[in-house]
């Protein structure tokens, strides 16, 4: 039968032991710190009801909401917080610019990663990458958008950035599936990782409308940008579905006041 | 029989008149500019006119309505004063251009009903029109038949021409036509496309010799009566909407975009 009674000279081998594990264990996984760059439009820059205002690029949040209301958190924000909750070192950069189409992706995207790469240090670098609601507006086919993914892909590579695509939430005025079936083809073709967030939406039922908040325009309503809480499930639909595999978490220095108070109490 | 095609006649005419502009008795040389925006209600689309007469922009009007979404609105304007409208829409599996025209009875403008302009390929999108002194309509738009999209061309000189391209064919995007005269009356496409020794979008453009022969080009002289930096937005328009500016006097610069609070032609 086992005991935990650890006693004499083998008990002290046991303890020598235990204690040599814990400090190897602290030096054998590097602490890697890791860059993760939100890359997209005003889905990725936090727009909704509560705030529209301007932000800081390329950094945190730092804002003040409409008519003195809350204001969301911008899903950097949420994700950061996700992430140290989680033990990922991470820094997280937002650099969504709201009202833009893919095209205006394709030509900041590397201006706006040489910034970041200027500015912060890591030894891994993500680039999550969420856009195209607009393009419809701008007369971009989805085809042209699916070309634009790759091209962000391309260039977020050459840079040394891992690149993870992102579907289109869903809106209320219009179907979105014809541009996320061609950003999940133009990923898969360029060996990018998919993040679902349409049908992470959909599962919360009612179209994923109740993701969204409802908005005015002209006194017209419509339902685009995701609410608080559909930031939220963003923040964490790109953590369950890839960030979560690929960040290390850091090993917490293991305490040894248990294990001291073991062997005081033998 | 009689009485059914009175029905017909009768119907066909409340149906055309509830289409109907509330635009002004304004002669065309009037009306500075013109503009068409999409405004978004729910499902609802809806397509709105408003005329600029005498520096104010006279009380928008419903043209079109439907629950498919709506975008790429373009504007032109004949000689004669007929108008012909196009805009992308988004069917179940497909985006085609539609189109109506319009001409003004009474002082009234009175625009038809909508109709397929092009379904060809599944993507169809961005048209741009301009009207030659000689009243040809030019219609370009990016049509994607294959993997991504191209300029192509459809004109209109009494009757519609077939779709025809406007480059060489390519595996690269071509978008954003932007269509105007030149002051030699050349009609010039302007539009976008990759370039992959660039590395990056560059601007293409093509020039097509009018349609009539240079010696008689060279005896008109074109003119732009407004200058479209000039021009306000009509006022009650979604401040983050696309809205095309039209100046149906102008002869090279007809049209331009308003995006995001800039202008492009």
């Amino acid at each position: 039968m086992y005991t935990k009674t650890i006693t004499g000279i083998n008990g002290l081998i046991r303890t020598a032991c235990l204690l040599c594990m814990c400090l190897v264990a602290n030096v054998s996984v590097a602490n890697e710190t890791n860059m993760i760059v939100l890359f997209g439009d005003s889905l990725t820059f936090g727009d909704n009801n509560n705030f529209n205002g301007p932000v800081s690029q390329g950094v945190g949040s730092g804002r003040t909401g409409n008519d003195g209301l809350s204001p969301p958190l911008p899903p950097s924000d949420k994700l950061d917080d996700l992430l140290d909750s989680e033990f990922r070192e991470s820094t997280v950069i937002n650099w969504g610019v709201g009202g833009t189409s893919t095209e205006s992706g394709t030509s900041r995207i590397l201006s706006n990663l040489s910034s970041s790469l200027n500015d912060h240090t890591a030894d891994n670098f993500y680039i999550l990458i969420l856009y195209g609601t607009n393009d419809f507006n701008f007369g971009l086919s989805p085809s042209t958008t699916g070309f634009n993914i790759q091209l962000m892909i391309d260039r977020a590579r050459s840079l040394g950035f891992t690149p993870i695509i992102g579907t289109l939430t869903p809106r209320s005025d219009r179907n979105v599936s014809d541009y996320n079936a061609q950003v999940v083809a133009n990923a898969n073709f360029r060996g990018a990782p998919v993040v679902d967030h349409f049908t992470r939406f959909l599962q919360d039922g009612n179209g994923g409308l109740d993701l969204l908040d409802l908005e005015f325009f002209s006194g017209n309503p419509i339902r685009l940008h995701p609410t608080d809480e559909g930031y939220d499930v963003i923040a964490q639909t790109w953590f369950d579905q890839y960030l979560e595999n690929e960040i290390v978490a850091i090993p917490q220095t293991p305490t040894l006041a248990p294990v001291i108070r073991l062997l005081l109490d033998d | 029989m009689l009485k059914i095609l009175f029905n017909f006649l009768f119907y066909s005419f409340l149906y055309t008149a509830l289409l109907t502009s509330k635009a002004s008795a304004d002669s065309k040389d009037d009306v500075s500019a013109e503009s068409v925006w999409i405004d978004s209600q729910g499902q609802s689309q809806k397509v709105m006119f408003a005329q600029l007469i005498d520096d104010k922009w006279q009380d928008e009007s419903l043209i079109y309505e439907t629950d498919n979404a709506l975008t790429s609105l373009a504007l032109g304007s004949a000689p004669s004063g007929e108008k012909l409208m196009v805009w992308t829409e988004q069917k179940r599996l497909k985006t085609e251009l539609m189109f109506m025209t319009a001409r003004e009875v009474s002082g009234t403008l009175i625009w038809t009903q909508a109709s397929t302009f092009s379904n060809k390929g599944h993507e169809n999108f961005s048209a741009s029109i301009v009207y030659d002194q000689y009243g040809t309509a030019w219609v370009f738009w990016a049509s994607t038949r294959e993997d991504y999209s191209d300029i192509v061309l459809r004109k209109f000189d009494g009757s519609w021409g077939e779709i025809e391209l406007v480059h060489t064919k390519n595996t690269v995007p071509d978008i954003k036509p932007r269509a105007s005269i030149t002051e030699s009356g050349d009609v010039l496409i302007e539009w976008v496309s990759y370039d992959y020794q660039v590395g990056d979008y560059v601007s293409r453009f093509r020039q097509y010799k009018s349609t009539i022969s240079s010696d008689q080009q060279s005896a008109k002289t074109l003119v732009d009566k407004v200058l479209p930096s000039d021009v306000q937005l009509p006022p009650n328009m979604y401040t983050g909407a696309q809205a095309l500016l039209h100046f149906p006097n102008n002869q090279m610069v007809q049209s331009v975009l308003y995006t995001q609070g800039s202008f492009s032609n």
